[in-house]
């Protein structure tokens, strides 16, 4: 064929090259969040847990230090950034009774309002059992005897754990699933917090112990992760349209502790939390979502907290090191929309 | 924002590849009747919104890259094989604020179906399916699901007379995939830019 025969081909090529560059650049201006004003039925439910033995000062075992200092703060900025604080439960309000009775309360607050969103943020202690099941302990799951010890000079309260007032996923799911909410996010500050964050038909490729120490800090490629559960993954995903996931995002993994932070007066992953909201919305759209949380939270543990607090005491087996997961699912929510 | 500058930057990369590769001069108007294994490379936008139980279609843009190997006989194409990598961003919101996470990942599909003489090129008409390895981009979490796909394909001769006369078959497709991808689906609709790579069996000197 000759070049001369080939020209109306040859011009109806190139005016599709330009079609296609013309749909892109239209694309690039469409997907922003203008047009969208922040609901005002998002509504949220912050707990922090510093006072586990209120007789006894924070930082003495097993009191924390900055649980309650987290939970002031992201209930303070959640009310700046389109959320209904509804209730803010500190130290000794924070009981198992009245998480339930709050995280309950928010069906009758959203009423028949299908278009609604509930936020439930915890920051305390949390611990795992010898099968495996995470969990995070409210107020009064660990009881104070009125008895107590010294060590090293200081003295510590006489403990006992009330296993039935703590809270596993399964019961915090069923909880949060019982509102008929459109959106739910769960966000957690504690140890093993990681147990509570379902892969929702996918696979968690960061490791549930995250340790320079140990030498587990690598976190799976897309193929290898794709291929360790290839079958299951494309079932599910063949059969389960349905119920939204709930978008959870945890401090540390499955099998590795959280931490405060002396140096910024919260935990390690909730002083990051905090911060995302002025610097973490990566696309430039005005929100920072739950994931854009997730991605600078993890960032700046990995670059910043992770390298200074690498072990524990001297050890190698107990290390500082950890780094936050986000659930699975396909859906993404404004955490930050102000 | 980022997914859009990189499809804009795949487009020209494409744009460019078409324009300036003599390996691809000197293809012939036999193409169309050619028959046995051919190559291809493409690449373009993609329109992929998607949707759940609770709300409406939210759209979405990205791109793809496909390299292509099929079977070609006179007038069907018994198995066309193509492994691909795609980038879908972000949704748009819904008045929740709710939007679907962007993805990314890797794509194996096999397809058949009819081919067709249409004006000085040839049109295929295919149908089939494909699995994808795929990241939430940027997160710890990855999947992989199945789609359906359907697709649309020309191929015709083209010379670029401003280019000193370099010709090649060029490809205009429309690739039409549905994505389950468990609480949500995706439709995709592309619109793809490619040539056909030419495994010749020696040449000019």
């Amino acid at each position: 064929m000759s070049a001369r025969s080939s020209q109306p081909a040859s011009r109806s090529f190139i005016a599709l090259c330009f079609l296609i560059l013309a749909a892109a650049i239209i694309s690039s201006c469409s997907l922003t969040s203008q047009g969208v004003s922040t609901p005002s039925n998002r509504y949220a439910l912050v707990i922090g847990i510093s006072k586990y033995c209120p007789n006894y000062a924070e930082g003495i075992y097993p009191n924390l230090s900055y649980c309650d200092d987290d939970a002031n703060s992201i209930a303070a900025l959640l009310g700046n950034q389109g959320w209904n604080v509804k209730y803010k439960l500190v130290n000794t309000d924070a009981t198992y009774e009245t998480i339930k009775a709050d995280i309950a309360s928010f069906s009758t607050i959203i009423g028949g309002d299908t278009n609604a969103s509930i936020l439930v943020y915890y920051s305390g202690h949390g611990s795992i059992d010898d099968a495996g099941t995470p969990y995070i302990i409210p107020q009064n799951g660990i009881i104070d005897l009125g008895t107590s010890y010294t060590y090293n000079n200081i003295i510590y309260p006489n403990t006992q754990n009330d296993l039935s007032k703590w809270i596993t996923p399964a019961t915090l799911s069923s909880w949060m699933e019982a509102v008929p909410a459109k959106n739910r996010v769960l966000i957690l500050d504690s140890c093993y917090s990681g147990g509570f964050v379902k892969d929702a038909n996918s696979v968690d490729t960061s490791p549930a112990d995250y340790s320079q120490a140990l030498g587990t800090t690598a976190e799976t490629g897309v193929l290898l992760a794709a291929l360790s559960d290839f079958n299951n993954l494309v079932a599910t995903n063949l059969a389960s349209l349905g119920g939204r996931d709930l978008v959870a995002l945890s401090a540390a993994g499955s099998n590795e502790v959280s931490w405060d932070d002396g140096s910024s007066g919260h935990g390690a992953f909730t002083n990051y939390l905090l911060k995302a909201a002025a610097s973490g919305d990566s696309d430039g759209d005005g929100y920072v979502t739950v994931a854009e949380a997730y991605a600078y939270a993890k960032t700046n543990i990995k670059a910043n907290w992770n390298p200074q607090y690498k072990y524990y005491y001297g050890s190698t087996r107990n290390e500082w090191d950890f780094l936050p997961h986000i659930s699975g699912g396909t859906g993404d929510i404004a955490l930050y929309a102000p | 924002m980022k997914n859009r500058t990189v499809a804009f930057a795949a487009l020209a990369v494409t744009a460019l590849f078409l324009s300036l590769s003599p390996a691809f001069a000197g293809t012939s108007d036999a193409a169309a009747a050619a028959q046995g294994i051919r190559t291809d490379i493409s690449g373009g936008a993609r329109f992929a919104p998607s949707y759940d139980a609770y709300t409406n279609i939210l759209p979405a843009w990205g791109f793809d890259t496909t390299v292509g190997i099929e079977y070609a006989m006179s007038h069907w194409i018994p198995l066309r094989a193509e492994l691909g990598v795609f980038s879908i961003g972000s949704s748009a919101w819904d008045a929740s604020l709710f939007r679907f996470r962007a993805f990314w990942g890797y794509r194996l599909a096999a397809l058949t179906g009819a081919r067709l003489s249409l004006g000085r090129g040839e049109l295929d008409i295919l149908v089939g399916g494909a699995v994808s390895a795929s990241r939430f981009t940027g997160l710890n979490q990855v999947t992989a699901f199945a789609s359906a796909v359907g697709e649309l394909r020309y191929k015709a001769p083209v010379t670029l007379p401003f280019f000193g006369g370099l010709a090649f078959d060029a490809i205009a497709a429309v690739p039409i995939e549905y994505l389950y991808r468990g609480t949500a689906r995706t439709i995709s609709v592309g619109l793809d830019l490619g040539v056909v790579i030419k495994l010749a069996r020696g040449g000019a000197k």
